[in-house]
């Protein structure tokens, strides 16, 4: 037996994930299911399937709006990269970093396991979360009703451009895998791509999405 | 020859399961008297992205429900097969039975 409450990560992705006339009725299909009796791994399956198949519609029904937002999305890190954005960023990077080599912190930047921290990039890091993250809360708010069509295809393609940064920390710790640092570096570029670029993608989302609903009410 | 619409394989187990169902028919009991029949798991995603396009051909008309305390406070949306839904069905099943009439494989009722 089920307790009444289904998986509440899979409940947050369903209720933002799919659009559509018929988004309410379905959540309140699939929660009236797991009252009775449905297991959490159904749950998720149910979910999983119902945004994959919204997200293929929608891009059907959404050609111009998909093309764009992939447009966008792949090309997202350029235009940031080659912007006074971007300039503004190196300059924070820069005024972490003078202050910490100066001070009793220095060994955040020179010793070897601190290093890969990186705390003098720590700037850069929440830039590449940020950056889509602002352009996911605009996006979601002039497009409410297709969130779900522009939440996924930001998230594919900017963990899909980090990818070449995890491949290459793997390539790394697959090749001296007694060296602790590689799997450190793993575990960071895996964290930020699979974590906190898609969580900060989904939660300013899902903030803009709800602000533009808001607003129509 | 004059192009008719005929319904897929799935929208036809769609429009069979909102007959059998009736005037109460939203995405659990279709769901599942399509999973009753066929012994398969059904998607509650394909079955409404199949009543959207049922609805978008009007095959099928729908009416919201009340909000329950038992679905967090979400109205069921009901659905019933139209007029033209139900000429589809039986234009189906005619060509379905005509098909199949004189198949060497099905006679004797063994596949």
């Amino acid at each position: 037996m089920s307790s009444s409450k289904p998986p509440r990560l899979a409940q947050w992705l369903l209720e933002r994930g799919i659009s559509g006339p018929q988004r309410e009725a379905l959540v309140g299909d699939m929660l009236e299911q797991y009252q009775r009796g449905r297991s959490a791994a159904w749950y998720w399956r149910q979910t999983v399937s119902a945004i994959a198949i919204s997200f293929t519609a929608e891009i059907s029904q959404h050609k111009a709006l998909a093309a764009a937002v992939t447009v966008l999305g792949l090309y997202l890190p350029d235009i940031y990269m080659f912007s006074r954005v971007w300039v503004w960023v190196a300059r924070f990077d820069h005024l972490w970093y003078r202050p910490l080599i100066n001070s009793r912190w220095h060994w955040m930047v020179t010793d070897p396991w601190a290093y890969r921290l990186k705390p003098y990039l720590w700037t850069s890091e929440i830039a590449s979360c940020a950056v889509p993250a602002v352009v996911s809360w605009i996006l979601t708010r002039l497009y409410p009703r297709q969130t779900g069509l522009v939440l996924t295809l930001l998230v594919i393609t900017q963990v899909g451009q980090r990818l070449p940064y995890v491949r290459s920390a793997t390539e790394d710790w697959i090749r001296d895998p007694g060296n602790p640092i590689w799997l450190f570096g793993l575990l960071w570029f895996s964290a930020i791509t699979f974590v906190a670029i898609p969580a900060s993608i989904l939660f300013a989302g899902a903030a803009g999405g709800r602000r533009a609903r808001l607003s129509t009410d | 020859m004059a192009k008719r619409e005929f319904p897929g394989g799935f929208e036809l187990l769609v429009l069979l399961a909102l007959i059998r169902v009736g005037e109460e028919a939203y995405g659990v009991p279709i769901s599942d008297a399509i999973e009753e029949s066929s012994g398969r798991a059904v998607a509650i995603g394909s079955v409404y992205i199949t009543l959207d396009r049922l609805q978008a051909k009007g095959l099928v008309s729908s009416r919201l429900g009340e909000p329950t305390a038992a679905r967090g406070g979400r109205a069921k949306t009901y659905f019933r097969i139209t007029a033209a839904g139900l000429r589809q069905v039986r234009q189906a099943r005619r060509t379905l039975i005509r098909l199949w009439d004189g198949v060497p494989q099905f006679e004797g009722g063994s596949a």
